[in-house]
């Protein structure tokens, strides 16, 4: 096992023997539900109300696991990192690329590789709908021409930092992703009720369900940037904020449609999920427990799932630790290029 | 060599290409037998050659639009005539040596092929160079063959030459399944270590040429239902008078399939819409539309 997720109410997580240990309460008494040897694990997600001892976070830090903590949104309350080796150098490279040639093409090279996958995922759904809808297909291949458009305009926006073209390179991701969302309505079932992206506070089911899966992926893409010895917060697209890891944010671009979106339409074209399985409160929509353990254990299924990418079987973490190692070496200078990652379908 | 695998060559193949495939192996989805499912199924009724899907001719890809669009047909030059002149040689020699016929002479067939009649280039160079791929490509199977019936002087003659000229060339197949022209004609197919391989005239490499044999392992595969995991570029060029011919062989993973579908797609595209693409800022000076086009 190399993921651990302790979900649902009353689960404690310590030590025993040396063991990683998930207990639960059953009446007056804990049973041990599940046993791992820490060495085994990468990383921890603690997604329901639960309560861990100092001894396991001890351990697992021991071993370098990550260990993280969703809320009910799936937004990422709080992590916890091993200490890292080798950051300095990397770090120090971050911040100074910022204001040179290498910031703006890593700008440009995780909005490519977005727009590139979008262009994928539509493009897949239009000849899936080609027989059976052919007006949708029509919409979803005219869609992806749009993004095919602007990303070729992307080509020519170059600058010698970032500040001189995040902005012209955030208006056109700001244009290609509506073109997507817009493209991506037509072909969610009305009764969802989704029409746009509407971004951190959901609107409705599919939002939810958006803001759940990024959640899980931020989480992936955290690990990879402080695993590179990455700063999460000295991003090259994103502005920095205080609080805001935009580097994470960063990487996550080239993700999310892959991971995320193929993941939430699978679920909600297979039926696995309906209307009744969401309530809204003070105006944002929550998905109910089972659906929230439902879209987890997709997502983190997904995340140990192969894909084959330059002709190499990445699993899917193994892959996003990758690109952040990619970046690292980019700015080390170790490598002439950073090429984002994205697939033809 | 041609098709043939040197020592080199076959080490690669056996120590690096074939544990990478078996490793890595291919998507499902992007097998050629699910013709009938996507991301395989053509988004277009359009039926495309081969070479109109991935040849890298025109920038904006308007000789697709010329030839399928306008009808128009390009112009024969020294490259285009070499080529296709090499390219038959190779495979008029290929043919006999599978018979087991070594000593025919090249000269009548060349003179039947009356190349000069509507050719264009150095044609007495092209027939030398032709007459060397010739002489190389039988001497090179007569000695394979002799290796073979000494190894086994109880073989049939017959057999011996299946395995020691193991080359299906020019094998031609349906490509309809994939959105691809009816008669589509496959360079070579080594049946033995199952790699289909395209033949290119020049040296220049380039990452676009691997989308052929790609396109044809897709084909292969939707029509024979066997996995094509490996292809390969031959490149034959003459320099001083000397034959070269150098390999580029490559697995066939889900990178270059979901490329050449995206090729396929774009084309078909094109073609569907009628659309002219324009013209490039530059056109390679080889372009067989040249005049076409005014430049
Ligand atoms: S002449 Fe130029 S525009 Fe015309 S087909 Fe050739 S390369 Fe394309």
């Amino acid at each position: 096992m190399e993921r651990l997720v302790v979900d649902g109410w009353g689960r404690f997580l310590g030590v025993e023997d040396g063991q990683i240990v998930v207990k639960e309460r059953k009446g007056k008494s804990y049973s041990v539900i599940c046993r791992s040897l820490p060495s085994d694990l990468r990383q921890v997600v603690i997604a329901g109300k639960g309560s861990l001892s100092s001894d396991a976070i001890d351990v697992l830090a021991h071993h370098g696991v990550d260990l993280i903590f969703l809320d009910w949104r799936g937004g990422v309350s709080a992590r916890l990192s091993p200490p890292m080796l080798r950051t300095v150098n990397t770090r120090r490279e971050q911040y100074r690329c910022y204001d040179t040639e290498k910031g703006a093409a890593l700008a440009k090279a995780f909005i490519r590789a977005k727009m590139k996958n979008q262009m994928a995922v539509l493009g897949t759904y239009a000849k899936t709908r080609v027989q059976a809808d052919p007006n949708t297909a029509e919409a979803l291949r005219v869609a992806r021409e749009s993004i095919e458009r602007i990303a070729s305009e992307l080509e020519s926006v170059s600058g010698t930092a970032c500040d001189a073209v995040r902005g012209t390179i955030m208006g056109m991701e700001g244009c290609a992703t509506g073109v997507y969302w817009n493209a991506i309505s037509k072909i969610v079932d009305e009764s969802f009720g989704f029409n746009h992206r509407s971004g951190r506070y959901a609107g409705d089911p599919v939002n939810a369900l958006l803001n759940y899966g990024y959640a899980i992926l931020e989480g992936e893409c955290w690990r990879a940037v402080h695993y590179a010895g990455l700063d999460p917060y000295g991003g090259f697209l994103h502005v920095d904020r205080p609080g805001r890891a935009s580097m994470v944010y960063d990487l996550i671009e080239e993700f999310r449609q892959q991971v995320v979106d193929k993941s939430t339409l699978k679920l909600l074209s297979h039926r696995q999920i309906r209307t009744e399985n969401f309530e809204v409160v003070d105006g944002v929509c929550r998905m109910d427990d089972a659906t929230r353990r439902l879209v987890l254990s997709e997502l983190l299924m997904k995340m140990d799932d192969r894909v084959r990418y330059k002709d190499k079987l990445w699993r899917w973490s193994d892959l996003i630790l990758h690109q952040a190692r990619e970046v690292a070496k980019f700015l080390r200078g170790e490598s002439g290029k950073y090429e984002g990652f994205w697939l033809r379908w | 060599m041609v098709y043939y695998l040197n020592e080199i060559e076959s080490k690669n193949l056996l120590k690096n290409l074939r544990p990478l495939t078996r490793k890595v192996g291919v998507s499902e989805d992007l097998r050629g037998w699910n013709w009938n499912r996507t991301p395989l199924s053509p988004y277009r009724p359009v039926l495309l050659p081969m070479y109109l899907i991935c040849s890298n001719y025109c920038p904006t890809s308007r000789d697709l639009y010329l030839k399928r669009v306008e009808k128009r047909r390009g112009e024969w030059n020294h490259p285009l005539s070499l080529g296709k002149v090499i390219h038959d040689t190779v495979a008029r020699a290929y043919t006999l040596a599978r018979e087991g016929e070594f000593d025919v002479p090249f000269d009548d067939w060349y003179r039947m092929q009356r190349y000069e009649d509507y050719m264009k280039g150095n044609l007495p160079l092209i027939q030398t160079y032709a007459r060397m791929v010739y002489d190389y490509i039988l001497s090179q199977a007569r000695s394979q063959f002799n290796v073979a019936m000494s190894s086994h002087p109880f073989s049939a003659k017959r057999d011996m030459l299946l395995a020691s000229v193991p080359f299906l060339v020019e094998h031609t197949i349906n490509g309809e399944l994939l959105g691809c022209s009816s008669v589509l004609s496959i360079d070579c197919y080594d049946y033995l270590h199952n790699i289909i391989f395209d033949l290119k005239v020049g040296g220049n490499r380039d990452e676009t040429h691997r989308l052929q044999p790609a396109g044809y392992a897709l084909v292969f595969e939707s029509i024979y239902e066997i996995p094509v995991d490996i292809g390969g570029t031959v490149y034959l060029w003459f320099q001083n008078n000397q034959l070269i011919a150098r390999k580029d062989l490559f697995p066939i993973g889900d990178h270059l399939r979901s490329w050449w579908l995206e090729m396929r797609d774009r084309r078909a595209e094109l073609v569907h819409e009628e659309r002219d693409p324009g013209m490039p800022a530059e056109c390679p000076p080889s372009c067989i539309y040249r005049s076409v086009c005014g430049v």
